[in-house]
């Protein structure tokens, strides 16, 4: 196998705040640098790339966006960049696809590099699909003959055949990006970096999208992949780059990249000791102090897998002795419907307590559809009345994918919030 | 596979052979671009293209009244005061156009420079040729009028041999609005103080380039005539109008000091241009 891309110590420096007077300074402190043939002095500044404020320690205002990034891929593979929002991805795509140069180091490549960083680029709304075909391609590299030769190729794929000549501002947003992406799943790059663009059109769609895109994965072609949804990223690539403030944390199997991804999602600040704002109903008798959601294999996290049960370990802290004492717990989708409930009285009693720290720990099977959804915690007595109440005091995070199943689940799903096992039985 | 690496660091060297076989590999894209232009501006109009007919013959008559018939500038007596100004707006119109349109470069497309790399210079090529495109219209309209003056109203202009430079004035025109438009696109991504600059800049310019007068109307002794001569425009529109009406300012000399100037500055415009296409995204 050859190497076709290769990244040598990529750094990108940013500018925060405005462009102003004060640039035009930098500007000048920049040229005479140059004139003295001394290196760029900014470059010897700026900061990690955080958005906590509270943990950059620097106040520069400048930020590395990216800091040292090396990784060589070989041709034919599939890999998929992935981190949390502001990890750099974007930044690297940007300087992958040669839209903007990277301050230090550079990037290697060989042969033709098409890149997607949206769909539909360059569209004009007045102009009819068809004109839009042929302008759309040519900015993506192709000629105006390989166009015309794939023409009726993108038409079919993209299914708008009847619109064709009519101005895509007549277009419903879906019938815009099927031809918008029909014309780019038609290139015929050595090279392909691709940026979230499987985010559109509705599920057929979608699956088509990432049916061609194995399909172009097989054919032996390298191509870059980025994306938050961990599903098409494990059915599409075999080698994962995790990002993480603008540095690369983990390169290695797809696998093992999104559990390393995973990993770093977990340290949030829902996990960890209560503050006193959190509580809607207290008595000032009874505190939950911590609490912490476990998987099944009771590693911290908000993440969970699909189908994965899940654990929620609370310590609280009785001021005074309690008898018949409950505790409740419920699942709110992100939409804000309760979707669960439990007690610890559906499967024993009311439970008597003496003052002092107890440590309180919920087993839940997890059915919940994947999506984002939150925890209310309480403690109350047999009489109604409550001692602590905490709403929405975790996030869980239920995956689209499973933890076995290699294959992937359909992405994004809506479909109701539950899956319950069910067994069916069907006769004629 | 042979080691042919393509490299995308930070400044790399000006390679004007490679900027030229990049615009060839996607001379096509130059083409859709200025199908584009062309077909998306008279979109949901009722006179169409004919605006661009209006224009000119609004300008020349205000032109008729103001400088003819006000100031009493005169103009030569072999063509119609109004086909003598519709002959200097045309190829005023074509540069300005081009100009106009080139230094917007990056600010007008950068949604699309911001998520494809392409040759980024195909662009202000379609505004070229999509000004050429103008450029004929109004052309013809000029020529109608000058022919209508000549057999209907005896008007004795003569066409001479140097209407054969004529594709050279308009390559010159070309030319220098492109290089120009290229400085000032590459300034306004960090700065946009410039554009405001351009906004009125081109309208004086107009009037520090023959088009409204003949340039022999100045004299020779004020300071405005060397200004004039200074301006790379003269010689090439005074050449225009020496080559319909026999009449005016046709200097070699002048058109090959301005053809210098020119190529000047549209180096200069390709170089900068070059130079801030790789990293325009991080400040526009």
């Amino acid at each position: 196998m050859s190497l076709v891309i290769k990244a040598e110590n990529i750094s990108k420096q940013y500018r925060l705040g405005a462009v102003g007077m004060s640039n035009l300074t930098d500007d000048v402190q920049r040229l005479i640098a140059r004139i003295r043939g001394k290196e760029d002095p900014f470059l010897k500044v700026g900061d990690e790339n955080s958005r906590d404020k509270a943990a950059s320690a620097g106040d520069s205002k400048f930020v590395w966006a990216l800091r040292d990034i090396n990784f060589e891929i070989n041709q034919g593979e599939v890999v998929g960049i992935i981190g949390k929002n502001g990890a750099g991805k974007s930044t690297l795509l940007k300087i992958l696809s040669r839209v903007t140069e990277p301050s230090i180091g550079r990037l290697k490549y060989k042969g033709r590099l098409a890149s997607l960083l949206e769909v539909g680029t360059g569209f004009h709304p007045d102009l009819s699909g068809r004109d839009n075909v042929f302008l759309n391609g040519a900015i993506l590299g192709m000629k105006k003959q390989e166009i015309a030769k794939k023409f009726d190729e993108i038409i079919e794929f993209s299914g708008v055949a009847k619109y064709i000549d009519t101005p895509v501002k007549r277009y419903s947003s879906g019938m815009y990006v099927r031809l918008a992406f029909a014309v780019a799943a038609h290139l015929d790059p050595d090279i392909l970096v691709i940026d979230e663009v499987l985010a559109v059109g509705d599920i057929e769609f979608q699956e088509k999208c990432l049916g061609k895109m194995k399909d172009v994965a097989g054919e032996g072609r390298t191509v870059l992949f980025v994306s938050h949804n961990m599903a098409s990223i494990k059915s599409l690539c075999k080698r994962g780059i995790v990002m993480q403030k603008g540095t690369v944390t983990f390169d290695g199997n797809i696998s093992d990249s999104i559990s390393n991804y995973l990993a770093g999602l977990n340290t949030g600040a829902n996990n960890g000791t209560i503050e006193t704002f959190h509580r809607t109903i207290n008595t000032g008798k009874v505190f939950f102090k911590t609490v912490e959601v476990k998987n099944e294999e009771f590693l911290n996290g908000n993440s969970i897998y699909f189908n994965h049960n899940l654990k929620i370990a609370c310590q609280v802290e009785f001021l005074t002795d309690f008898e018949n004492v409950l505790f409740d717990a419920r699942i709110i989708s992100a939409d804000g419907i309760e979707v669960l409930h439990t007690m610890n009285i559906y499967d024993g009693s009311f439970v008597n307590i003496q003052k002092g720290m107890i440590s309180l720990n919920i087993e839940l099977e997890n059915k919940l559809q994947p999506g984002k959804y939150f925890v209310n915690l309480g403690a109350h007595l047999s009489d109604g009345l409550t001692l602590d109440y905490l709403e929405h005091i975790l996030e869980l995070n239920i995956l689209n994918v499973g933890k076995d199943n290699e294959k992937g689940l359909i992405y994004d799903f809506k479909l109701g919030y539950y899956r319950p096992n069910t067994t069916w039985k069907i006769t004629q | 596979m042979v080691d042919n690496w393509n490299v995308v660091e930070k400044g790399n060297p000006f390679n004007l052979k490679k900027i030229i076989k990049d615009l060839v590999d996607y001379r096509d894209l130059i083409f859709l671009f200025f199908k584009r232009d062309i077909k998306s501006s008279y979109q949901q109009t009722i006179l169409g293209p004919l605006w661009l007919i209006i224009q000119p013959v609004f300008t020349s008559i205000v032109f008729t009244i103001v400088f003819g018939n006000i100031a009493k500038i005169p103009t030569p007596a072999n063509i119609s005061p109004f086909a003598f100004y519709l002959l200097g707006l045309s190829f005023w119109n074509y540069f300005a156009e081009c100009f106009n349109k080139i230094s917007g470069t990056f600010v007008t497309n950068s949604s699309v420079f911001g998520k494809v790399y392409f040759p980024r210079l195909t662009v202000p090529l379609s505004v070229l040729l999509s000004g050429l495109f103008k450029f004929s219209i109004q052309f013809v309209l000029f020529l109608t009028v000058y022919f209508y003056g000549i057999f209907f109203h005896g008007y004795n202009a003569q066409i001479n041999l140097s209407i054969l430079l004529l594709p050279v004035y308009l390559l010159l025109l070309s030319l220098f609005g492109l290089g120009l438009g290229l400085i000032v696109s590459s300034f306004t991504t960090k700065y946009r103080d410039l554009t405001m600059l351009v906004a009125f800049g081109v309208q004086l310019l107009m009037y520090a380039t023959p088009i409204a007068y003949p340039f022999f109307t100045i004299s020779y002794t004020s300071v405005f005539y060397k200004i004039l001569l200074w301006n790379p425009l003269t010689g090439i529109i005074e050449g225009c109008k020496y080559a319909f009406t026999s009449n005016g300012l046709f200097s070699l000399k002048l058109i090959a000091a301005d053809t210098i100037c020119i190529l000047l500055i549209l180096i200069l415009g390709v170089y900068i241009f070059s130079q801030v296409e790789k990293k325009f995204m991080d400040t526009v």
